[in-house]
């Protein structure tokens, strides 16, 4: 399987999923149902996940159908431009929506500022991506459009070569990034690595919830970490589309991007008290959450030995 | 204005604004103990 046959499974998810999400949200108000409404706060997460893989594939994608004739680079870059608002506005709504499942947990109610920021900024999403989605299918299919219209417009205030020339032409904002993406790592590593500790078996005499508390911490440096990663994929593209330690570094992450949604918003974690073990069953995944980690670290710093960055 | 003076600005205006949204994050969380 390639990034383009990836992309065509992939792309469809942000737009559905989203849709469904918020369908799950309305019919959770709707019928009062707290618990719809908490796995519609978890599917709008795990959607953002997934819309991180169907942007990269759509970036490879795009990088491959440029060499094809008879296609409009101007098309491709234009729907570029769109996924990165779209995605941008996706990570936004997925946070949103995690804060939201951590403050739910720590008090066992439902915040409805939270369920109304969450609503607004998924309705943007779904029209954002929407929008993103047809001029994707513009590319290939330009019977989609009704005969006589012109194509989709692409958003005017953003562009990637905007952001790729303010990436390379600067030469303080590399170095900078590299610095920012450490701390972001260790602000992340260090919170995720305790709270898995704890489920090990480590600093029994420390409730989970003590711990749990610290999770935004770890948010804030993943926030970090995603957003100077994609300025450097924006900017470098070729350095990470056919590197295979890209490919495994992303596939890890997604792993302990699922195991964060777990510590944050399940039961099962949450009830380890103070002095109480943890079952075999959360011990074998926070074995696994530590080990996706040191693998999402591993592969970052083999991207130019195993593969072509740098 | 040197790259390393540069590079170093940028990472501290960065993490006071990180640094400040997770206290403000903290505070709020210490209003939530049961």
């Amino acid at each position: 399987m390639n990034a383009p046959h990836f992309h065509l499974i992939l792309n469809h998810v942000p737009t559905i999923g989203s849709a469904i999400a918020i369908g799950l949200l309305l019919l959770g108000l709707l019928r009062r149902q707290e618990a719809l409404t908490r796995v519609s706060l978890e599917v709008f997460y795990v959607i953002a996940l997934i819309t991180l893989p169907a942007y990269l594939s759509g970036v490879a994608t795009g990088m491959e159908l440029e060499k094809m004739p008879d296609i409009s680079v101007e098309a491709i870059h234009k729907h570029h431009d769109g996924a990165i608002v779209a995605f941008g506005l996706m990570l936004l709504t997925g946070l949103s929506a995690w804060f939201g499942l951590w403050q739910w947990r720590r008090v066992n109610r439902p915040s409805w500022i939270n369920i109304g920021i969450v609503l607004v900024l998924s309705l943007l999403t779904l029209t954002t991506m929407a929008g993103t989605a047809t001029m994707g299918g513009e590319i290939r299919h330009p019977e989609m459009m009704p005969e006589g219209s012109a194509p989709t417009a692409g958003p005017s205030w953003i562009h990637a070569a905007s952001i790729q020339s303010l990436v390379t032409d600067h030469t303080w904002i590399w170095p900078s990034l590299e610095a920012l993406h450490f701390i972001g790592l260790w602000l992340l590593f260090g919170v995720v690595l305790l709270v898995n500790l704890r489920m090990l078996g480590m600093m029994k005499s420390v409730p989970f919830s003590a711990l749990h508390r610290m999770l935004p911490w770890a948010v804030l440096g993943l926030g970090i970490n995603i957003v100077s990663g994609m300025m450097w994929v924006i900017a470098t593209p070729e350095q990470y589309m056919a590197n295979v330690s890209f490919f495994w570094k992303m596939g890890f992450l997604l792993l302990a991007g699922l195991n964060l949604l777990y510590v944050t918003a399940f039961d099962e974690a949450w009830q380890v008290g103070a002095n109480e073990d943890a079952s075999f069953g959360n011990k074998a995944i926070a074995f696994g959450a530590i080990a996706s980690w040191v693998f999402v670290m591993y592969f970052g710093r083999m991207l130019p030995f195993l593969g072509n960055a740098f | 204005m040197g790259l390393a003076t540069t590079v170093s600005l940028v990472v501290i205006c960065v993490m006071a604004v990180v640094g400040t949204i997770g206290f403000l994050i903290d505070r709020h969380a210490s209003k939530l103990e049961p």
